[in-house]
């Protein structure tokens, strides 16, 4: 600082001049700082959460993709060689060039019924032994029922059971002689090593061997062959679709410790505020389905997400939770601070926490009574009607586990959905001070339409359903339900948001 | 319920921890102290809003910065400032006259203003300021009234001390003729 300068009236005027000088800017100015977020959006950078979560989701596909193609592979390889045999075979009994003086023997301890074949050279024997490589449980030989014109020695027992069974038997029974007929059940467990499934695998019909019979032809062994028809691996394949869930949410806010010191009324905060939000969710978008095993399956997706509520908060504020202003010897507040302020207004800032950030409720009231001596610690009760609309973009990321009979697939899942924030409205509905004292001077201004960009939560969510297959589409219902994970933006509010909701949606099966 | 500076230092560690009520009620406690000083650089009410609006969201950002260490109010004030004359910088709006060997002597001023402090002269005065070429204005505010020195306004402006000096100069002159102007009609 320059001394000489100092001596300079003007100076001094100046300074006396603008010495303590203020002003009262508009309420434009709040509204414009509290319209972004004042924080700086640093849960944008948390969006790495959610691409390592589509990362690992595309990872365990892709490797399971792999690792499952290579396996069906080996297993196609595998079937084709068993469907040249088989078919080979079948052209040699359609016409007739088999051998037909083999040893039948009947094996009675089997479920249904159970042809044994005894053949050391025969080319059945080469077929029987190609396409049921392991379903072998030994020999039992009870009954023969062919005409022994060898040895009755069985060299290779394979216990087999006939599909479908009713024709089996009946046809069976109805033979007028000793059905040497070879029955491959279509539920033949021939898949269960490799986790494929071949359906159906049949050797002889029973139609086939009775229109054999008769026409008094005395083929000992009948095959005929339907070929491997259908190959099918459940562990391998992906599907997706569409689906929608509409669900019921309620949001508990409540603010864990006070925002700063402890109010002259006694108590531990400034401003009481414990509310209960209920609202409607519904939720739209593509999910995505890729089975583990059998079993178990892989979960994710992407959805858009609505969440609809109307709340009503009732903080009971004592009367010296007023906004004071330091300079205001009266302890009123009010917008002028220490220059112009009537003691006689009040001005209440009311908090409001949400799920997807903070809100400021400013009300100013008037005494009615100017002569009565508000008492600090009289109750002054509000009500506050708001609507809150919050869009999110949200992706699941789970797992199931289901039991399938026949077309029919229950299943249980669980799993966790990430949600990023993309929009969060709020409007005042109704506003009502309950109290006989005071006017409400000034409606409330209720920070209209903020925008909160990306922030980030997460919740755990439950799912039980019923899923219905036919051919390669499947519909589903599922109820679920869904708990928080995070808490929210502001570290000094705590806000649980928990739903019950109802999930359905179509599949479209995508085989490798 | 009188707000102490131990008061304001816990409000500001809650601003630092983005609390958007304590924003709410640190601007409310702050505002009118900031935007008068915002007023004093600005042309116009309007651009006083934006200065103010600008300097909170600094505050709000920096605010962690703030180690409890002097006063709160003289620490947001240097904020403000600060970022008061970035904007002005920015929007090129300084304006300095050449040098001129003339009006750089320093004028004796041996007028001695009456002072009343009344919300007439408060406003007469502001409205001078504010009608004054920014550079003027720039310089009289950082000289006067927040005590910066000559070589601190050269490194803040970018300008040279004797540019500062001879602006300053001019500015008063300027200044005084308009309020004497004003205070003899």
């Amino acid at each position: 600082m320059e001394n000489d300068n100092n001596k300079d009236h003007l100076d001094d005027f100046l300074r006396k001049t603008f010495d303590g000088f203020e002003a009262n800017p508009s309420d434009a100015v709040w509204a414009r700082l509290s319209a972004p977020p004042l924080d700086p959006p640093s849960s944008l950078m948390k969006g790495w959460h959610i691409a390592l979560a589509v990362g690992i989701a595309l990872g365990i596909i892709i490797l399971q993709h792999l690792y499952f193609s290579n396996q069906i592979k080996d297993l196609h390889q595998k079937v084709d060689e068993q469907n040249n045999v088989i078919a080979a075979t079948a052209t040699v009994v359609q016409n007739q060039q088999y051998e037909n003086t083999q040893n039948i023997t009947l094996n009675s301890n089997s479920k249904k019924n159970a042809i044994s074949i005894a053949s050391q050279n025969s080319t059945m024997k080469k077929a029987w032994d190609a396409v049921t490589p392991t379903t072998a449980v030994g020999q039992s030989p009870t009954k023969s029922v062919g005409k022994s014109t060898g040895q009755s020695a069985v060299a290779n027992t394979t216990d087999i059971v006939t599909e479908p069974v009713s024709n089996t038997e009946q046809s069976v029974s109805t033979l007028s002689q000793p059905a040497p007929v070879l029955f491959v059940d279509n539920q033949t467990n021939l898949q269960r090593p490799t986790k494929l499934t071949f359906r159906p695998v049949m050797l002889a019909s029973a139609s086939m061997a009775k229109k054999i019979f008769s026409e008094n032809v005395v083929p000992k062994i009948a095959l005929v062959n339907t070929g491997i028809t259908k190959v099918s691996h459940r562990s391998n394949h992906l599907s997706v679709g569409i689906h929608a869930m509409s669900a019921f949410s309620t949001t508990k806010v409540s603010e864990k410790e006070p925002l700063w010191g402890t109010p002259p009324s006694g108590g531990e905060r400034l401003f009481l505020e414990n509310e209960r939000t209920q609202g409607k969710v519904f939720v739209a978008g593509i999910s995505l389905q890729k089975s583990l095993s059998s079993r178990w399956a892989l979960v994710s997706g992407i959805d858009y997400q609505q969440q609809q509520s109307n709340k009503t908060l009732r903080p009971q504020l004592k009367f010296d939770d007023r906004f004071k202003h330091p300079n205001d010897p009266h302890g009123g507040g009010g917008p002028h601070g220490g220059h112009s302020q009537d003691q006689h207004d009040h001005e209440f800032n009311y908090f409001i926490g949400t799920n997807t950030g903070s809100y400021l409720l400013e009300v100013k009231l008037t005494q009615k009574d100017t002569s009565q001596l508000i008492p600090t610690d009289r109750a002054i009760n509000f009500n506050v009607a708001a609507k809150s609309k919050t869009t999110l973009i949200s992706v699941p990321l789970g797992f199931e586990y289901a039991w399938s009979r026949g077309k029919w697939r229950v299943f249980s899942g669980a799993g966790l959905r990430f949600n990023v924030t993309i929009n969060s409205q709020q409007e005042l509905d109704r506003f009502e001070c309950n109290s006989s004292d005071f006017d409400v001077n000034r409606q409330p201004y209720l920070t209209p339409s903020i925008k909160r960009k990306a922030a980030l939560s997460s919740n755990v969510y439950f799912s039980s359903g019923l899923e219905y297959q036919w051919s390669k589409f499947s519909c589903y219902v599922a109820p679920n339900c869904a708990l928080p994970l995070s808490k929210g933006q502001d570290p000094k509010v705590e806000i649980k948001n928990t739903w019950v909701g109802l999930d359905f949606g179509i599949r479209y099966r995508i085989n490798p | 319920m009188q707000i102490t500076e131990q008061d304001l230092y816990h409000l500001a560690k809650a601003c630092a921890e983005k609390n958007v009520r304590a924003q709410q009620l640190l601007y409310e406690h702050f505002k009118t102290k900031m935007f008068g000083v915002c007023l004093r650089y600005a042309n116009n009410r309007q651009d006083a809003e934006d200065y103010l609006h600008d300097g909170f969201m600094a505050i709000f950002k920096d605010i962690q910065q703030f180690k409890g260490q002097g006063s709160l109010e003289g620490w947001m004030r240097r904020v403000v400032v600060r970022n008061t004359l970035k904007n002005i910088k920015k929007q090129k709006l300084i304006d300095f006259f050449p040098d001129n060997l003339v009006f750089d002597k320093k004028v004796e001023d041996h007028e001695e203003y009456s002072f009343f402090k009344d919300e007439s002269i408060i406003d007469l005065t502001l409205q001078l300021l504010q009608s004054m070429p920014t550079g003027f204005r720039t310089v009289i505010n950082l000289f006067i009234l927040e005590n910066y020195s000559h070589a601190e306004i050269a490194a803040e402006l970018g300008i040279t001390e004797g540019t500062s000096k001879s602006q300053l100069n001019r500015a008063k002159a300027h200044l005084r003729s308009a309020l004497e102007k004003k205070l003899t009609e």
